[in-house]
């Protein structure tokens, strides 16, 4: 009987959970598949129904603070569809407020409190799980609606559906309205969407529970101690292990996401495309996240005039994007100057050393490459407000502030995390041999691959059950 | 093979797969209907299904209680928790329970003394010398257990309970290798103790079970031990006192992001032992039921819990966790629960009774906490405090040091 603090409680249900995997998963396959095919719409209302328990699980109170928006951006679709400007801001500023209110306030009050000494009280409001990715999914539909690129959706249960789907509803990938608009009337799970689907749920959840888990301990071990007490080496080794934590927990979900749509005759868009094998941080970030990047780029960037304007133009483009970027991940300056790091990398590749990049050995853009979106998980990991800690950290992260520090991996108890660290590292940089997809067509491999994956499901049960420490990181954004 | 039939068997092999995972869910939900609920593992007590109910469920503690009964009583429970903290550990257990030892930072064995501090067998458990016999430390014990015996005997109708915290020296975990004479210090306090006065004290039945219970680097029990201790106290009492009720249920065990510090051991060993040897640092937080709390005259909370559950934790390796989270006792504690079970308790004691004070006091209406130290040097009137009170139970609780010095002032007990 744990409860983990400094993470905050886990009482939702997610995927990597026993009452997800032996309650809330089977009973709903039960049901759903129960139901014959040519009932799509009693399917969809089981989905619909296990979505709201779903989300109710963790944030009980916090369900009819969704049900209000999506009710208002129902409504007020109507209006937005027939282009209506009022209507769409109206409709843009039911979404944006709760999420400025919610996510943002606090770090306002924060901000003016220290510039002018007011002493504003904060509001303390807890931050509704989920906020940041179904926030984006309502805009992608208000927005595209007003643009004219789909149709009005004229069911409320079937717009519910599209944000409340449980798979994605907490941690995205940020699903599209256009990307599901059909699967929510029509679609069909044949045997092969099934074990697809299983196959690709149990992967994600094995990079959850061995991988991402086992590198977020060493984290959390390392960090347990003070910033002088920990040493440059480990400090970089925390920064190592968040890197492989951050990618096997995210994609780890994504893939569970996927997975689980696959099995109820959903195609959601993948979100990751082997983002730690990038030649340069533009390449990464087409491989990273790519629900946000995308989003992003179609409803800021390219919007604000993208690349095709005066550099000067391009450059403030940029800028925009990446400090929205880093707020969107969270309010606090560290996040801020994360999304402003990659904001300078991206400009400085674009107009400076992006040729000498991309001429330079695989070898070495990979090894470029990496340590600066390593340093980046270093900016992203140190939450706080506090510039001068950052910079500390930072410093010391450098070398540029000594440390006695002499803690090694053995005396912190974090070995076999490391090797997991290192396992990972190795899994997420390594592309699959060509003569290994071609076995992939034979049914012995085949055979070989389910039982892989039946071992991997099971060993993932065993570490569900022996252990405590199970944050998912994008949770909090 | 046919393409056709490579597609067929492609198919097939694929509703094998959905139906072994499939199979390998419905069998794991099956065995909990099948298997009898578990309460307890080792030295932990185990979550139970909770019962449905709505406060909780919109306070989230049933989805929590939920989640953790389906762990705790998954069918290979056991295997599965040694399993990851084997993985995560990069070693094997710990324990070896083929030499009845526990395994130690390398392959030294024996007595591998750092100033006064020893291994004990090797392991990463860290203590004094055993104690041996001393005649100032045995005529200290004879001089209070005859105040206690005088104090006893004052209040005749006042049930009294001695308990003696046993720590790592008491038990000579050395025997077979350091060739020094213990003494049994325990044995010596129950037979001066006088007839009528409950006499009980920390058991432990071997090295695993010892290092189950204690800190690896501080004389104090952990969560485990003082979880034991409180039960064992608490059983004692219902001997005596009827309507007591069942322990507290453990909620949940609070960790705070793997945060790890170092006792006292390690304070007198130092740094080239200390950098391979932590605790990590757990409370078990109890269903306790509403109740106020004063320090001395003040209503306020004790220690810094409230801290460490916002997240507020110092985490500098040398920071005493154990007495920070529990906080220190320089003046008279009350517990009012209200109306529980018609009685009131005075605890004097020591630090380890910060563990179980709260517990241990939620069986009772009012209970007054001294620590042995401020009796001593503040002469608190402890007369008084039994008279205010309205005192039906006394629990003197310590370890060794506490029967051998911090006399009641003079006066108080005569």
């Amino acid at each position: 009987m744990e409860r983990l603090f400094l993470q905050g409680g886990n009482r939702r249900v997610t995927f990597s959970t026993l009452t997800f995997l032996l309650v809330f998963f089977p009973t709903l396959l039960a049901i759903y598949f129960v139901i014959p095919k040519k009932f799509m719409p009693a399917r969809n209302a089981v989905l619909l129904v296990y979505s709201l328990f779903f989300y109710a699980w963790g944030e009980p109170k916090n369900v009819i603070l969704i049900a209000v928006c999506i009710c208002l951006s129902f409504l007020l679709s109507f209006a937005v569809h027939k282009r209506n400007k009022f209507a769409f801001i109206l409709s843009l500023l039911v979404n944006l407020v709760p999420l400025a209110l919610f996510k943002y306030a606090d770090f306002v009050i924060l901000n003016i409190n220290n510039a002018t000494g007011a002493g504003i009280s904060s509001l303390g409001l807890t931050l509704p799980i989920g906020i940041s990715f179904y926030t984006f999914q309502v805009l992608t539909y208000i927005i595209d609606l007003y643009w004219g690129e789909v149709e009005l959706q004229k069911n409320p249960a079937y717009l519910t559906l599209y944000i409340f789907f449980f798979p994605q509803l907490i941690a995205g990938p940020i699903v599209r309205y256009s990307d599901v608009e059909r699967e929510i009337r029509v679609r069909q799970t044949t045997r092969d969407d099934l074990a697809e689907g299983l196959q690709r749920f149990i992967i994600g959840l094995a990079k959850k529970m061995l991988i991402a888990n086992q590198a977020g301990y060493v984290v959390s071990v390392i960090r347990a101690q003070a910033v002088s007490d920990t040493g440059a080496a480990m400090l970089w080794v925390s920064v190592i292990a968040y890197g492989v934590q951050i990618y096997f927990d995210f994609s780890g979900y994504s893939d569970m996401a996927i997975g689980l749509g696959r099995i109820f005759g959903f195609h959601f868009l993948e979100n990751f495309n082997k983002p730690y094998v990038s030649r340069s941080i533009t390449d990464f970030w087409r491989r990273w996240h790519i629900s946000l990047s995308t989003f992003f780029r179609d409803y800021v960037y390219i919007p604000l005039g993208g690349s095709r304007v005066s550099p000067a133009r391009h450059i403030f483009n940029l800028f925009m994007v990446w400090a929205l970027t880093g707020l969107w991940h969270g309010a606090f300056w560290n996040y801020v100057l994360w999304g402003l790091y990659y904001f300078v990398l991206l400009v400085l590749e674009r107009y400076c050393y992006g040729k000498l990049l991309g001429k330079a050995p695989a070898v070495v853009s990979r090894i470029i490459t990496f340590f600066f979106y390593m340093f980046g998980w270093a900016i992203f990991m140190f939450e706080s407000n506090s510039l001068s800690e950052i910079g500390n950290y930072l410093g010391s992260l450098l070398g540029l502030i000594p440390s006695t520090a002499t803690s090694s991996l053995r005396a912190l108890g974090i070995q076999g995390g490391v090797v997991a660290v290192t396992a990972g590292l190795i899994l997420s940089m390594m592309s699959v041999p060509k003569r290994v997809s071609a076995l992939e067509q034979k049914t012995a491999w085949k055979m070989l691959r389910y039982a892989g994956l039946i071992c991997l499901f099971a060993a993932s049960i065993f570490f569900i059950v022996g252990e405590s420490f199970n944050p998912f990181i994008y949770f909090r954004f | 093979m046919s393409p056709v039939r490579h597609k067929r068997m492609n198919k097939a092999l694929n509703v094998v797969f959905a139906v072994i995972v499939f199979g390998v869910i419905g069998a794991l939900a099956a065995l909990y209907l099948i298997l009898p609920t578990r309460a307890i593992s080792g030295s932990e007590e185990l979550s139970v299904f909770p019962a449905v109910n709505i406060s909780s469920y919109l306070a989230g503690d049933f989805q929590n209680d939920l989640e953790q009964a389906l762990k705790d009583q998954f069918a290979l429970r056991d295997s599965a928790v040694e399993f990851t903290e084997t993985v995560k550990a990069g070693e094997k257990d710990i324990y070896n329970s083929a030499q009845n030892v526990l395994r130690g930072l390398d392959s030294s064995s024996g007595l591998v003394p750092f100033g006064r501090v020893y291994r004990m067998n090797a392991t990463d458990w860290l203590s004094n010398m055993v104690y041996t016999y001393d005649a100032a430390t045995v005529a200290g014990y004879e001089k209070k257990t005859a105040q206690i015996n005088k104090l006893a005997a004052r209040y005749p109708d006042i049930k009294f309970y001695v308990y003696y915290c046993t720590r790592a020296e008491d038990v000579n975990w050395f025997d077979d290798i350091c060739g020094v004479n213990s003494y049994s210090y325990p044995a010596l306090l129950q037979s001066l103790l006088a007839d009528g006065i409950r006499f009980s004290k920390t058991e432990f039945s071997d090295l695993h079970d010892y290092s189950l219970k204690m800190y690896k680097t501080d004389h104090h029990w952990n969560h485990n031990g003082a979880w034991v201790a409180y039960k064992s106290i608490l059983n004692t009492f219902c001997s005596d006192f009827a309507g007591l009720g069942e322990p507290r249920r453990i909620l949940y065990k609070k960790s705070f992001g793997g945060l790890t510090w170092q006792g006292a051991r390690y304070r007198e060993c130092g740094v080239s032992i200390g950098q391979s040897h932590r605790d990590e640092f757990k409370v078990y937080a109890y269903d306790l039921p509403e109740h106020q709390t004063f320090y001395g005259d003040t209503e306020m909370s004790l220690g810094l819990a409230e801290d460490y559950d916002s997240g507020n934790i110092v985490t500098d390796q040398d920071f005493d966790q154990y007495l920070n989270y529990y906080g220190f006792e320089a003046k008279p504690i009350t517990l009012d629960y209200g109306s529980v079970s018609g009685y009131n308790l005075l605890i004097i004691g020591d630090s380890f009774t910060r563990a179980i004070r709260e517990p241990l006091a939620s069986h009772f209406d009012k209970t007054v906490y001294l620590n042995f130290r401020i009796l001593e040097n503040d002469g608190v009137d402890i007369d008084q405090i039994i008279s205010d009170n309205d005192i039906d139970a006394v629990l003197l609780m310590g370890q060794q040091d506490a029967w051998s010095g911090y006399f009641f002032k003079e006066g108080i007990a005569e």
